[in-house]
């Protein structure tokens, strides 16, 4: 200890005084912060061999030092990161990044976050995550599954090796200007600098690095050949974590660009937003399919390839948005290298992965059987195929358009080989087509998410389906009707009614027989009984309340049905009427602060002649961004329906606004859902493990 | 799997029946050609009667507005020299400029391309730049 | 104090803060800097670096122990046992889940029946074969005799217990009740019936008063129960 600190105070006078740009002689945060990537890329190369050989040798002390390796790497990585932090609120510019991505106005705070808002930070919080998860997870199995420790060890530490790799070699993100030294920061986007830029990316990161251990484990448990049960356990919380803040991120991400950016929708089928929606169907199918192998021993298999595509998505995502292989207005850009490298990586997943697994499917055999299409193991066998042809479809639906231009250039390049073909056009493939295949998808998926938790497991008698399904298919056939009288003629709408209908019934009807069931046990009022319930079979009632927020996502969406828009221009004094409400222009105003320019339009909202709100749209422009002024918007909001407002141009002496008007029915209840759907999986995160719990689903 | 045939088969003919639907449903409303100004251009008669993609910069000079409606431009766009003019319907996102990158979805029609949604790139500095199309959010990973 | 795996965590953790501390005491009234964000920053810097050099300090001393074979076993004998017991809670578990269903009127009664005697049974095999040869209650041990006679397939849920060779277990009807060999209670190794030291790991053999069970893994597949 004593030898460390002398080496931190020789360390700090070089660094401390005057805290100021200029890097002091050799050893300033750039070089150090190379050096420690260096040092941690080496590391993790041994860490990978120690528990390779320890595990083929079974040589305690050496599976000992890969864990110890594994702790090392995240002490390593978290010495970098406070590096790369301590550059950016030093103001340190001789880094590139730093230069980048920040100047010394902005608040601290976006100080901060800007460590992962450019490429090559990203990837260094990745490795920073990961080496996280990975001490964790080895930290709490190191007893519990002794045989996959060295396994998981390795493959984790090979994983930090490639991402360290491309931090070493491609992507450095503490690379210096070697020449002229800026004094001052580019700055961030003001754009970008709120709430959700804080909370959008690392809850998706999160999501995303969290998924590395599972497959951690699964590739252990196919080394070890021990694939029964025992991988699953430890694993099991890792996927609901990582799907808690896929489901976080990805909702939050919509609800940002519903918010601020003036269109009026939240999702619009871009690459980045669906490279985290694949890893996000991956994972919902597995939290549900092991459920199958815990209970009956089937689906081995199934379980293995969804947790490898799962990890495997999340590489893909990471290429995507990386590589510029993809176009795309989130993406970083485009990065020939960095795309080869990624290729190179998931090839090899692929390889490693599937070869492993075939090797081992004697192993993966089931021990029951599928008995009849009425049972739940069936319903989850549908499920996992529906959630995977979903990524299927995203996938190849997002990659098509790159084809299609690889496809060009080959006939190109080539003219002679691929002469048999018209090369086409590079295609763009927007909304309408993935909303058309989804929007069954969807609702097939929320169809059996009310008949699955009613099917009995092996077989259900009809007695029983009548029992089950008589009270449910009423309301959703009630839910069905109620809308198409009051006017809504879209048969998706219609179906998406119906079907929420439908599966809340089932989840009520689940609670409350439980309660009766209860209730019939012990003498309990209905709160208790309720809590005792939820408490007692929390993975159970947890996953229904999860999939009560499913339903209300749904019934978010299914208010598309009968949205309206109407862009119109309007001066002080004139209103417009769109569907029940009426807009009435009362005047435009011009202010400003110390970062921007304003103008702002006051708009009563009217419904039945009463005024429910007054809406405030404005059009700001940065001093820093003159030629790009943002359009702010403006939304009154009730469970209903919004109503949203958005400004275009504005001309304060004539008085013209052009307005974007919107009428999104049902919306909140998207986010509601989203909020419920997180509520549930904390309650199944909560699942205790002890003798005798009895938990389950 | 202990199924009775007859369910195996029922169900394989489902599954292939709902195959077979999903994928001659078309779908060809969301999927649009994309093609840079230049090679439209150059050949026009091949995308008549077709809605596209068109990516090209906005010439500067040539945005004209009409006053009084709510979104109604006309300009050209153009790549290498290759001239197309263009007449606009709608509002224009806020990073539409001259000498900016556009795309804009519609169709030929009279020699004009008419178009109700554009695209629009500023050229930036910041290599997070993020453009305001109405169909993409802007922001960072 | 760097074996105990908890106190390690102490010690860096906390040699960490101690240093972010006095580094900033250091920085403070030493160079004179503020007490701004880049100053808590770079002591938070200095208590990362210690904590990455503690951490690579642990695992070099890791290496320099002597080496010892890696307390396994067989080839996957030692999670007998924890397999043993996730076997049971799971059997009680899905028990207990059978009954509910059974309540919320999702099985029928005759279903429910056969489905809860086969757990019911096996569950009683898992206990017994956790608890390392008690003895089996007359009643019980005719009924899976009966049982045992009766099959001449392999049930759908199958039992934990099972010799080595794996194709040929499901043409003999299985006896749990096998006296040649035991498994350790402490590292659960296999062990012959009448040792009195477990012949791995060296604690004392608990003494048995009459049945014991047989070695519940086979080394290739690693699996509880096998294949049929």
């Amino acid at each position: 200890m004593s030898i460390a600190l002398a080496a931190m105070t020789s360390l700090l006078s070089s660094l401390a005084p005057p805290l100021s740009a200029v890097p002091t002689g050799a050893l300033s945060i750039a070089t150090l912060g190379t050096a420690t990537i260096l040092v941690l890329f080496v590391l993790s190369l041994g860490t990978v061999a120690l528990g390779a050989i320890g595990a083929h040798r079974r040589s305690e002390r050496l599976i000992e030092g890969a864990v110890q390796g594994t702790y090392a790497s995240f002490g390593l990585a978290a010495f970098a990161s406070s590096l790369i932090i301590y550059a950016f609120l030093s103001g340190d510019y001789s880094i590139q990044y730093v230069q980048h991505t920040s100047d010394a106005a902005m608040p601290l705070f976006y100080k901060i976050t800007a460590f992962w808002g450019g490429l090559d930070g990203s990837l260094l919080f990745w490795v920073l995550l990961h080496t996280l998860f990975g001490s964790l997870a080895v930290r709490a199995n190191r007893m519990r599954h002794r045989e996959l420790i060295p396994h998981v060890v390795a493959v984790l530490a090979t994983i930090t090796c490639f991402f360290v790799g491309l931090l070493l070699f491609i992507k450095d993100p503490f690379s210096q200007f070697l020449l002229e030294v800026p004094t001052q920061g580019k700055g961030l986007n003001p754009l970008l600098q709120n709430l959700y830029m804080i909370i959008h990316p690392p809850s998706l990161y999160l999501g995303y690095v969290s998924l590395a251990v599972p497959y951690a484990f699964g590739m252990a448990a196919l080394f070890t050949g021990q694939v029964d049960a025992a991988w699953q356990r430890s694993v099991r919380r890792w996927v609901l974590f990582s799907w808690m803040f896929l489901t976080f991120g990805l909702i939050l991400g919509g609800l940002w660009a519903y918010e601020e950016l003036g269109w009026g929708g939240y999702w619009a089928w871009d690459p980045v937003e669906n490279a985290g929606l694949l890893p996000w169907f991956t994972a919902t199918a597995f939290l549900h399919s092991v459920m199958i192998q815990e209970r009956r021993g089937m689906m081995k298999a199934w379980n293995l390839v969804l947790i490898i595509i799962s990890f495997l998505l999340t590489i893909v995502g990471t290429f995507m948005t990386r590589s510029g292989v993809v176009q795309s207005v989130h993406a970083f850009g485009s990065d020939p290298v960095l795309a080869w490298t990624f290729g190179g990586f998931m090839l090899v997943i692929v390889l490693v992965s599937f070869g492993l697994l075939i090797w081992r499917l004697p192993l993966l055999r089931s021990r029951g059987e599928l008995e009849s299409v009425m049972s739940r193991e069936f319903a989850f066998l549908v499920n996992n195929w529906l959630f995977l042809i979903c990524a299927i479809f995203v996938l190849t639906a997002t990659m098509w358009p790159t084809f299609t231009e690889w496809r060009m250039i080959l006939a190109e390049r080539y003219p002679d080989w691929m002469a048999w073909q018209d090369p086409g056009e590079r295609v763009v493939i927007g909304p309408p087509f993935f909303n058309q295949y989804m929007r069954p998808l969807g609702l097939a998926l929320l169809l059996l998410t009310g008949i699955g938790p009613l099917l009995a497991w092996r077989k259900t008698s009809t007695a029983s389906l009548v029992r089950q399904f008589a009270g449910p298919l009423a309301f959703g056939v009630g839910c069905t009707v109620l809308p198409w009288q009051l006017g809504i003629d879209s048969p998706w709408g219609l179906a998406c009614f119906g079907l929420c209908g439908f599966t809340f019934w089932t989840i009520v009807q689940e609670f409350y027989r439980g309660i009766a069931l209860r209730r019939k046990q012990r003498p309990q009022n209905v709160l208790e009984a309720l809590i005792s319930l939820v408490l007692r079979a929390r993975r159970r009632y947890g996953g229904y309340i999860v999939h009560l927020g499913v339903v209300l996502m749904f019934l978010g969406w299914a208010g598309n049905a009968y949205k309206l828009e109407k862009k119109v221009q309007l001066r002080p004094g004139e209103e417009y009427t769109l569907g029940a409400y009426t807009i009435r222009h009362e005047g435009l105003h011009a202010t400003e602060d110390w970062q921007k320019e304003m103008i702002t339009a006051d708009l009563s909202v009217l419904k039945g002649g009463e005024v429910k709100d007054v809406l405030r749209p404005a059009r700001w422009w940065y001093y820093q961004l003159p030629d790009q002024p943002t359009t702010e918007v403006s939304r009154y909001m009730t469970p209903g329906e919004d109503v949203y407002v958005s400004m275009q141009e504005v001309d304060m002496t004539s008085g013209w606004t052009q307005l974007s008007l919107y009428i999104n029915p049902l919306v909140n209840w998207i986010w509601i859902g989203m909020a419920v759907m997180l509520a549930g999986a904390l309650v199944c995160a909560g699942t205790r493990k002890s003798e005798g719990a009895v938990d389950d689903a | 799997m202990a199924l009775p045939v007859t369910t195996k088969i029922v169900l394989a003919l489902a599954v292939s029946g709902i195959a077979v639907y999903m994928i001659s449903a078309g779908g060809s409303e969301g999927v649009l050609e994309y093609i840079y100004v230049d090679k439209f251009v150059d050949e026009m008669p091949r995308y008549a009667g077709r809605i596209v993609k068109v990516h090209g910069t906005v010439v500067p000079g040539t945005v004209q507005q009409r006053i009084g409606a709510a979104g109604d431009y006309t300009f050209e766009v153009e790549k290498d020299g290759r001239r197309l003019p263009v007449h606009y319907t709608n509002m224009v996102p806020d990073t539409f400029a001259e000498g900016g990158e556009v795309v804009l979805t519609g169709e030929l029609k009279d020699g004009r391309f008419e178009s109700e949604e554009m695209a629009a790139k500023c050229p930036s500095k910041y290599e997070e730049q993020a453009s305001a199309d109405p169909t993409k959010p802007p922001g960072k990973r | 104090m760097m074996r105990d795996p908890r106190m390690r965590v102490v010690l860096l953790a906390g040699g960490a803060l101690v240093t972010a501390v006095v580094v900033l005491a250091i920085l403070i009234v030493g160079f004179g800097a503020r007490l701004d964000a880049p100053t808590i920053s770079l002591a938070a810097v200095a208590a990362a670096l210690v904590y990455a050099l503690g951490q690579l300090y642990a695992m070099v001393w890791a290496l320099s122990r002597p080496d010892q074979v890696a307390q396994v076993g067989q080839a996957a004998g030692s999670f007998t046992q924890a397999e043993l017991r996730d076997e049971k809670r799971r059997l009680l578990r899905a028990i207990k889940e059978l009954e509910f269903d059974f309540g919320m009127g999702k099985l029928s009664k005759g279903d429910f029946d056969t489905v809860i005697a086969t757990y019911r049974l096996r569950a009683i095999e898992v206990m017994r074969a956790l608890e390392g040869g008690a003895t089996l209650h007359p009643e019980l041990a005719k009924l899976l005799a009966e049982r045992d006679l009766a099959r001449n397939t392999p049930p759908v849920v199958e039992m934990p217990v099972e010799t080595n060779a794996a194709p040929e277990a499901s043409a003999r009807p299985r006896g749990p009740l096998d006296d040649t060999t035991r498994i350790c209670g402490g590292c659960s190794g296999t062990n012959e019936a009448d040792a009195r030291f477990c012949k791995f790991c060296g604690v004392p053999m608990k003494k048995l008063d009459g049945t014991s069970v047989a070695p519940v893994q086979t080394p290739a597949t690693g699996e509880i129960g096998g294949a049929p």
